[in-house]
């Protein structure tokens, strides 16, 4: 036996010493030297302890700073996608409120509308429908009762309005007041003010009066608005009297113009 | 022998404290499997205590264990067997089911066997490790030839 198992005896004498410890331990004998072995063991392991409490938060920060990262990236992307389909929702909202809006303007069983979005601005206005849609060349576009232009030139998807600024542009106008009424036409300029031209002397225009089209063109509906009159020019030498008139709006406000199909 | 005891005592407080694998028996187990010393018997007697101590198992139950494995690897170390240092492996797998087993028994803890994985997969960088220390790093004694005239 001592020849299979190496130092046999005092295999046996620490195996016997063990057993007459645990047997002691059960007997509550070794209670003060274990008190007493608390005293020096226990600050070591809480030492070793908070040592790896400490390390474990200086790894978990690198960590946290890792997956914080990664949940910032995955955030940005998501609040960028939200932005993009908010801004999408609000375009169609402000869209589905101007077709309700120019609903009540433009009677939609009189007039054949197709709304169309504006993509450019320079000289001409460039919309996003062409002759694919239905658009001709020389169709009217409004924005609710107030005339923008007419479609110069017609592409497959897209089309360029000639606006009433446009110095090519001529419309034949009357304005309005308690007064009277006054004729003349209407022609653009090189800039924004449009210049009211041909009203007779005797004919009353005041500064504020609204600017409407006579309709004699044949393309253009009677009694849209084109501008409000800004100055009156009325010199006696001259034989007709002139008028500044300045637009309702600004153009590049718009989100939606109508074309006037019929 | 000193370093050793500096080294199974730093052990016996990181198993108590922080790693949860037996490491005063896998380093017990692979000296004896590296040298059959009674030193080996002492320190297993002593660092049972230790752990017991530290782990509040009843007193020695622990030491019990240690040296029953640690008689059992120094006999097994003399088999022609015990030349593939592979051996280790399913011997440590053996001993620490055997450990964990007694501790739910006596300690009622829950076993675990991710330990027992994790032990034998140690068992022999570690035993590479301590082999490598003992070869090239403890002195042996001078040996002295006697020749008669």
């Amino acid at each position: 036996m001592g020849e299979v198992i190496p130092n046999l005896k005092l295999f046996l004498f620490l195996l016997f010493l063990s057993l007459i410890i645990l047997l002691a331990d059960t007997l509550t004998l070794l209670n003060l030297p274990k008190k007493l072995i608390f005293y020096i063991t226990n600050p070591v392991s809480f030492g070793i302890y908070t040592t790896r409490q400490k390390l474990g938060k200086q790894f978990y920060f690198i960590f946290a700073a890792r997956f914080a990262a990664q949940e910032n990236k995955a955030l940005k992307e998501q609040v960028g996608k939200l932005i993009a389909e908010n801004a999408e929702i609000r375009k169609k909202l402000s869209e589905n409120e101007t077709l309700l809006s120019q609903e009540k303007h433009l009677d939609p069983q009189t007039f054949n509308l197709l709304s169309a979005r504006p993509i450019g601005l320079s000289r001409y206005l460039k919309i996003d429908k062409g002759f694919s849609s239905g658009i001709k060349t020389g169709q009217v576009v409004v924005f609710e009762d107030n005339y923008v232009g007419k479609v110069k030139t017609a592409g497959g998807e897209s089309a360029t309005v000639e606006l009433l600024t446009d110095p090519d542009s001529k419309v034949s106008v009357f304005t309005l007041n308690k007064e009277g009424k006054a004729k003349g036409i209407l022609m653009g300029q090189f800039g924004t003010e449009l210049l009211l031209d041909k009203i007779l002397h005797e004919e009353k225009v005041a500064s504020g009066d609204l600017v409407y089209s006579e309709g004699m063109e044949g393309f253009l509906p009677r009694g849209l608005i084109l501008g409000s009159v800004n100055e009156v020019l009325d010199r006696e030498n001259e034989i007709f009297k002139q008028a500044k008139v300045k637009p309702i709006f600004d153009i590049g406000d718009l989100d939606l113009v109508f074309v006037i199909l019929e | 022998m000193k370093k050793l005891i500096i080294i199974l005592t730093i052990a016996a407080f990181l198993q108590t404290t922080v790693i949860p694998i037996d490491l005063i028996l896998l380093i017990l187990i692979c000296r004896a499997y590296i040298k059959s010393e009674k030193s080996n018997l002492y320190l297993a007697f002593a660092f049972g205590l230790l752990v017991g101590h530290l782990n509040l198992a009843p007193f020695g139950i622990i030491s019990l264990i240690y040296l029953t494995f640690v008689a059992v690897t120094q006999a097994l170390s003399r088999l022609r067997l015990a030349g593939n240092p592979l051996l280790i492996v399913p011997v440590v797998f053996v001993y620490a089911s055997l450990d964990q087993l007694m501790s739910s028994v006596f300690m009622h803890e829950t076993m675990e066997f991710s330990r027992i994985i994790i032990s034998a997969s140690l068992s022999l960088p570690l035993l590479y490790l301590i082999r490598l220390w003992e070869e090239r790093f403890i002195v042996q004694k001078e040996i002295k030839l006697k020749y008669k005239r």
